[in-house]
C-alpha cells in the first residue's frame, strides 16, 4: 500500500482554510469593498502612507505573509481535490504543481515582505 | 386510530438489467396498489408476486437491520423497507441499485469490492497479548463503550457506498463503511491493533481519498457517522506521519 | 488477496462528470470546494498589491484604483458571499474532523460561528482605530 503525501500538505491546507474561514470575509470586505466603495471606514485606510507602516511593521508583515500564504496554500490543495471531483486527474505530478504554485506565492510574498 | 386500509396506485419504475439479453440497464414502469401502511419494499414485492416475477431484488428482514434492501429511491441511496410509498404519492417512483456498483441484476449489485475491504481493515479486536479465558473478561467502562458503539451498529447496508463520490470515482478507495469500521475497533479499549492498521489508514485509498463530502452520515439508516471515524483519523495520520503517533501510544508498539 | 474474485458478468458502473448537479447535498459540497478558487484568487490579488506597494506611490495607488473598477468590485462581492460560505461550511464540518469533545458537535460549530462575527467587527474596529 503507497503512503500517501497528503499530511505534509494538510497542515497549511487545514491552518489556511481556519484563517479563511475566521477572517476571510472581513479581509474581504475591506479591502475589496468597503475601502474601494468608501463604505464605513475613512477614506485613506489604505493610503500608500498606511500600507507602507503597516508592511514596515513585524506584525503587519506577519498578517500579509500568513493571509498570502496560507489561503494560496488552503486553496490549492482543495483545487488540486476538485479537478479530481469533475474528471480531471492530474496525478501525483499535479498534486506537486498545485502544492508548488503555493510554495511559490509564499517565496513572493516573502520577498516581497523582506 | 382506526387502520387506513384505503388502497390506491403508484406508479414505480424500475431499472432492469438482465446480463443475458440486455447490454446496457433499461426502465421498466409499473402500476402498484397500495395502502397506507406500505414500504417501498413490499411495492416491489407486489410486482414481483402478481405483475412481473423476473424483477430482482435482494431482501430479508423488512425492519431495517439486515441491510440487504438498499437501492436508489428517486436517486437517494435508502433501505427500502424503510422508505414508504405514500411519502411519493401521486409522484412516480425511480428505483435503481444502488450506485457505484457493477450491477448483477436489476437491482442487485455486486459485493464483493466491499467484502474485501471489510477483510482489509482487520474488523476483529486484536489485543495486546493473548490472555487465558481463566484470567475473566476484558473490562470496559461506559466512557470507554462510548468511543466506539455508535460505529459497532453498522449493517454493511452499503448506502454510505453509493452515497460517497469519491469511491465513485475511485473504487480503490476502501470507503466509508469499512473506516467507520476500521476506527471502531481502533477506538476500542480492549484493541491494540493501530500497528496492524495503520498502514491502510494511511495509504493513498486510506483515509487520505476522503474529502469529508460527509453525504455517508447523511444517508446512514443506523446513525453511524462514517465521516466523523475517517476524518478524525486524518488527524491521527498526520501524527503517524510526523512520529508523533509513537509517543502518544507506546503500548501499541507502533512499529 | 481477493477470495471473492466474482465469475459474474456484471454492468460496470463509470461515474459521470455531473454527479453533483441533481443533489443538492452534493451539490453544497462542490460550492464549498470551489470556493477554494476564489481564495486563491483574493490571495493573488493581495500579492499583486505587495508588489505595487513595493514599486512606489503611484503604483499603489494604481491597484487601488483598479480595485475601484466594475469588474473587481462584482470580483470582491461574488468573493465575499463565497468565503462568507466557506466559513459557514468549515465550521459546519469542524466537530467531524475532531475527536468527540464533551461540549458537543453543535457547540463547536455554534463556537466557531460566533468567533467569526466576533472577529469579524474586531478587526473593523481595530483597522478604524488604527488609521484615523
Amino acid at each position: 500500500m503507497k503512503r500517501s503525501n497528503d499530511p505534509i500538505m494538510w497542515a497549511p491546507f487545514g491552518a489556511g482554510g481556519m484563517l479563511a474561514a475566521l477572517f476571510g470575509p472581513v479581509l474581504v470586505f475591506i479591502t475589496g469593498i468597503a475601502v474601494p466603495l468608501g463604505l464605513l471606514l475613512p477614506a485613506d485606510t489604505m493610503s500608500y502612507g498606511n500600507m507602507l507602516a503597516f508592511t514596515h511593521n513585524v506584525i503587519g508583515k506577519l498578517v500579509i505573509l500568513a493571509v498570502i500564504a496560507l489561503f494560496t496554500l488552503h486553496g490549492t490543495l482543495r483545487l488540486f481535490h476538485s479537478f479530481h471531483d469533475v474528471g480531471v486527474h492530474l496525478g501525483e505530478g499535479g498534486k506537486f504543481a498545485f502544492f508548488g504554485f503555493g510554495l511559490l506565492v509564499t517565496l513572493a510574498a516573502i520577498v516581497l515582505l523582506l | 386510530m382506526p387502520l387506513d386500509t384505503t388502497t390506491r396506485t403508484i406508479e414505480i419504475e424500475c431499472q432492469r438489467y438482465d446480463p443475458d439479453t440486455d447490454a446496457a440497464p433499461r426502465m421498466q414502469s409499473y402500476k402498484v396498489p397500495f395502502s397506507n401502511d406500505m414500504s417501498v419494499l413490499q411495492g416491489l414485492r407486489h410486482i414481483k408476486d402478481h405483475i412481473d416475477g423476473s424483477l430482482t431484488f435482494r431482501w430479508s428482514c423488512r425492519m431495517a437491520i439486515c441491510g440487504s434492501c438498499g437501492m436508489m429511491i428517486n436517486g437517494i441511496p435508502q433501505l427500502s423497507c424503510h422508505t414508504f410509498l405514500r411519502d411519493y404519492y401521486p409522484n412516480k417512483l425511480r428505483i435503481a441499485p444502488l450506485e457505484h456498483f457493477p450491477i448483477v441484476r436489476d437491482m442487485v449489485i455486486d459485493q464483493n469490492d466491499f467484502l474485501d475491504k471489510l477483510e482489509s481493515i482487520k474488523p476483529y479486536i486484536i489485543p495486546k497479548e493473548d490472555k487465558p479465558v481463566s484470567d475473566g473478561a476484558y473490562r470496559q467502562t461506559p466512557a470507554q463503550m462510548e468511543q466506539y458503539v455508535q460505529y459497532s451498529e453498522c449493517i454493511n447496508c452499503l448506502l454510505c457506498y453509493a452515497a460517497c463520490p469519491q469511491y465513485g470515482i475511485t473504487p480503490q478507495f476502501t470507503g466509508p463503511a469499512a473506516l467507520a469500521l476500521l476506527h471502531r475497533y481502533n477506538a476500542d479499549s480492549r484493541d491494540e491493533g493501530w500497528a496492524a492498521r495503520r498502514d491502510l489508514v494511511n495509504s493513498e485509498n486510506g483515509v487520505w481519498h476522503c474529502t469529508l463530502v460527509g453525504y455517508c452520515s447523511e444517508v446512514c439508516p443506523k446513525s453511524v457517522d462514517p465521516a466523523h471515524a475517517i476524518n478524525q483519523n486524518k488527524v491521527n495520520s498526520v501524527m503517524d506521519y510526523f512520529g508523533i503517533m509513537k509517543l502518544l501510544m507506546p503500548r501499541s508498539g507502533a512499529k | 488477496m481477493s477470495r471473492y474474485k466474482p465469475q459474474l458478468k456484471t454492468y460496470a458502473w463509470h461515474q459521470p462528470a455531473d454527479w453533483w448537479i441533481h443533489n443538492p447535498f452534493l451539490l453544497r459540497y462542490q460550492i464549498r470546494e470551489w470556493s477554494s478558487l476564489l481564495i486563491v484568487l483574493y490571495a493573488l490579488v493581495l500579492l499583486w498589491g505587495l508588489y505595487d506597494l513595493n514599486q512606489g506611490e503611484a503604483s499603489w495607488n494604481g491597484w487601488l484604483a483598479a480595485m475601484r473598477s466594475p469588474f473587481f468590485i462584482l470580483f470582491h462581492v461574488v468573493t465575499f458571499f463565497v468565503v462568507a460560505y466557506h466559513s459557514y461550511t468549515w465550521f459546519k464540518v469542524m466537530p467531524k474532523t475532531m475527536a468527540p469533545l464533551p461540549i458537543g458537535p453543535k457547540a463547536i460549530t455554534l463556537g466557531g460561528w460566533a468567533a467569526v462575527a466576533v472577529i469579524s467587527v474586531l478587526v473593523l474596529v481595530i483597522t478604524y482605530g488604527l488609521v484615523r
